[in-house]
């Protein structure tokens, strides 16, 4: 936190990662952003800008996946590259959304070199198996929330007979109890099981 | 190699600036701060930068330190972060002369003004849920309920959030209700909303007391409060 002026040069490099989050959502989010000709967009930096955040803040979460012990076999130090990269890497949330397309085109001004931090350019198998199960668990989470909600207003409408609440909350219950399951298998959390929608917010 | 371009930092009003490694745009009374770069070694740079966060923390800081003195000596109007001007005959002077209206009344706005962030972040409580209902009913009526505590925790937090903007509101000339990539704390907890706030140089005291007394108040709901500035006016310029 920046308490005072005075203090000045070493209030932002000692401060903690919170205050980056706030100095990249300023700097790079914020401030004048010149048009015209003589105005060279160095790089996309709306895209700059949200591939940090999401760095920034993952680490967070990684830090709590990498307390749990979940992975384990590597040195502390691969343990913490590995690791490190896989949680920033958002991977499969990006496909299908406007960022995407847009993540693939701030590559390209990269002559080729593919950056770390941008999404979908770490080609680890392993990542686009548990991106892709990230996809396809958000989307069915999604509908089963949906249901179950429906399911409750039924219930409460009075619609039902016993027998069929009885039967609905069963096949309800088991449904979360699978869906925990293939989380589990994934090494998803239920904060992974989520889409960024840009504008439009989050999916849930 | 040639130095071609105006990294641009921010525009100010005319100062007499004793600061090294400058470049200095003047139309007017009107300056823009920058530094000659070489555009396609900045690239490089910048893309280097790119692949490592911790390097990219420098940058971003960097950049940061020089606008934050830059605004201990005079109003300053920030660019956003990577703008770069091919000064080729002058045309840096005909950016600052087409938008001289523009910057004129952001500087008088901005004359002995702060920006200050303020965070509100909640407590989370939702763990893994173990429970298991005995039967399918029961499952039912425990996710209603479940979905009515949730409504109720949803609709609290946005008051007291209303409540906490209402009281820092009062010190600011303007505020504004930000959007940021971050969702979490470093202690985990969820970020619920964000406001840049306009005030007075001399309210600033008033301002973090009115903050710290907020910060009190809603502790005890599992709120936490955090601030930082103060911050030359980005959230302000448009």
């Amino acid at each position: 936190m920046k308490k005072a002026k005075v203090a000045g040069h070493k209030l932002l490099v000692n401060s903690q990662r919170v205050t980056l989050l706030e100095l990249l959502d300023r700097l790079l989010d914020k401030g004048v952003v010149a048009k015209g000709e003589i105005i060279l967009s160095v790089a996309d930096i709306d895209l700059v800008y949200l591939n940090l955040g999401l760095l920034l803040s993952s680490v967070k979460t990684v830090e709590k996946a990498r307390g749990s012990g979940s992975i384990s076999g590597f040195s502390t130090k691969e343990r913490e590259d590995k690791d490190f990269f896989k949680e920033e890497n958002p991977n499969i949330s990006w496909v299908g959304s406007p960022v995407a397309d847009e993540a693939v085109k701030l590559v390209k001004p990269f002559n080729g070199e593919l950056p770390r931090v941008m999404p979908r350019t770490n080609i680890d198998p392993k990542n686009v198996e548990k991106g892709l199960a990230k996809l396809v668990l958000t989307l069915i989470e999604l509908l089963r929330r949906l249901m179950e909600k429906q399911a409750i207003r039924r219930m409460e409408a009075g619609f039902l007979t016993a027998f069929e609440v009885e039967r609905m909350g069963i096949a309800f219950q088991k449904l979360e109890e699978k869906m925990k399951y293939l989380k589990r298998g994934f090494s998803l959390k239920d904060e992974d099981l989520n889409l960024d929608l840009g504008p439009v917010g989050e999916l849930m | 190699m040639e130095k071609e371009g105006i990294y641009a930092y921010a525009v100010v009003g005319n100062h007499q600036l004793k600061m090294n490694n400058i470049f200095q745009v003047t139309y007017k009374d009107l300056t823009l701060i920058g530094k000659m770069i070489n555009i396609s070694d900045f690239q490089k740079e910048l893309q280097e930068a790119l692949k490592n966060p911790k390097t990219m923390e420098t940058v971003l800081t960097e950049h940061q330190d020089f606008i934050d003195r830059l605004m201990r000596k005079t109003a300053v109007v920030p660019f956003q972060f990577g703008t770069i001007l091919k000064d080729k005959s002058g045309a840096a002077k005909d950016y600052l002369k087409a938008s001289y209206t523009k910057y004129k009344e952001l500087l008088k706005k901005f004359k002995d003004k702060q920006e200050w962030g303020v965070r509100v972040f909640a407590a989370q409580t939702n763990q893994e849920d173990t429970q298991k209902s005995t039967s399918g009913t029961a499952y039912l009526l425990r996710k209603k309920q479940e979905e009515e505590a949730e409504k109720a925790t949803n609709e609290k937090l946005t008051q007291f959030c209303g409540e906490i903007l209402n009281g820092l509101r009062e010190l600011a000339l303007e505020y504004k209700v930000t959007k940021s990539t971050q969702r979490f704390s470093e202690k985990g907890e969820l970020l619920i909303s964000a406001f840049a706030f306009l005030i007075l140089e001399s309210k600033a005291r008033k301002f973090s007391q009115e903050l710290a007394k907020l910060g009190k108040k809603y502790q005890e709901f599992g709120l936490r409060l955090t601030s930082s500035g103060p911050w030359p006016a980005y959230n302000f310029v448009n």
